[in-house]
């Protein structure tokens, strides 16, 4: 076993980065990214830097959600014509029990977080996800070039009024 | 470490991209169900139970309040895999993905040799085996022959002298396809050719005798 200082790839602090929304190829590559791991449901690996058996650990600022539960959707107090201006998506036809599943991302305002808000199982459950400020803790690992990923995430500040970029 | 969090427009667009894994619907239409989201192919959002005519009959939702937490969380990672075409970038002032030293600890995994007896006379019992049954036939069959043939011109020459076979190729010396069926069809054997003097060699089925 040894320790050395070794180049690796971490996300950059993107924070006058503008193309994750403006530059196309950009904006193509992690639309991309956001289908792989969304049909993998887990990280897209990166080929090792280090070998293929080593660890290291880096850390960055991004984005996390924080979600919770908030039980039937019409025991809470979630007014969604209210909202309907802030949310992105395509709109419930009903909210009634015909409704499994309805999902929309919410961009806030003022008062309310940016994120995403979900009704499921036929309105018996209420999901309300903020957007956060996180601080990312990352292990990675590599065993015969097989990476494994381990996060810890500080959550610093939700994110409010997204639309108002 | 740089402390420095997201710009607001890079915040809107992930979730933004995110929630197209998500948002949509799911709703039931007389008996069957629709449904007008990406979320049903996401693995995170529950157990879908197939039902007549290709329809899903009925959906077990997952843990959503985890499931939609690691999937920004995974996402987020996984930009640090994004190959990006520096060069069509324009309107940037910084990348999305930087180089930084940190410690590494690589492990060396040496080939180890490890004993198991069953594992090596498993090999050496099959080399054993088929030796022995080479070694046997061999012995048997120079027992049989007295000698130890060869594979050569002399070896040939020696093993077909027989005035019997001569008669039978009268006539056919130039060979190739010029030889006569008789020559074709003579059934000849190997074994004892003159008992008297121990004469090995090629001839007739009714020349050869016995060795027993």
């Amino acid at each position: 076993m040894s320790i050395s200082n070794t180049t690796v790839p971490v996300l950059a602090p993107l924070d006058n980065f503008m193309g994750l929304g403006v530059e196309r190829p950009v904006v193509s590559v992690v639309q991309a990214i956001g289908q792989g791991v969304s049909a993998g449901f887990r990280v897209l690996p990166w080929a090792s830097p280090c070998g293929a058996n080593c660890s290291y650990t880096f850390s960055f600022v991004g984005p996390a959600y924080r979600c919770v539960e908030l039980g039937p959707f019409l025991s809470t107090s979630i007014n969604i014509t209210e909202i309907q201006d802030d949310l992105f998506g395509v709109s419930p036809p009903a909210l009634n029990s015909s409704l499994l599943y309805w999902a929309a991302v919410d961009n806030g305002n003022e008062t309310r977080p940016a994120g995403l808000l979900i009704l499921y199982d036929s309105l018996n459950h209420t999901l309300k996800c903020d957007l956060y400020n996180a601080t990312y803790t990352t292990a990675v690992s590599y065993m015969n070039n097989e990476q494994t990923v381990q996060n810890n995430i500080e959550l610093h500040n939700p994110i409010f009024d997204g639309i108002q970029y | 470490m740089n402390k420095t969090f997201w710009g607001p427009t890079n915040l809107v667009y992930i979730n933004i991209y995110a929630g197209e894994q998500l948002n949509g619907l799911i709703w039931v239409n007389g008996h069957l169900q629709s449904e007008k989201t990406a979320a049903t192919k996401w693995p995170g959002l529950g157990q879908w139970t197939p039902g007549l005519f290709g329809n899903f009959s009925l959906i077990t939702f997952a843990d959503l309040a985890t499931n939609v937490q690691d999937l920004l969380t995974n996402f987020t990672v996984s930009l640090v895999g994004a190959h990006l075409n520096t060069s069509q970038l324009s309107n940037v002032t910084s990348t999305l993905v930087v180089n930084q030293n940190v410690p590494a600890v690589s492990t060396f995994r040496p080939v180890i040799y490890a004993y198991d007896a069953v594992t090596l006379w498993e090999g050496y019992a099959c080399a054993i085996g088929i030796t022995m049954i080479g070694v046997i036939v061999g012995g048997y069959m120079l027992y049989r022959n007295g000698v130890a043939g060869e594979m050569t011109f002399s070896q040939v020459l020696v093993t077909t002298r027989n005035p019997t076979l001569d008669k039978i190729c009268e006539g056919d010396g130039v060979g190739g396809k010029y030889l006569t069926d008789r020559v074709r069809k003579a059934k000849l054997k190997y074994g004892l050719l003159e008992p008297r003097i121990g004469k090995m060699g090629l001839g007739t089925e009714d020349e050869i005798h016995s060795t027993g």
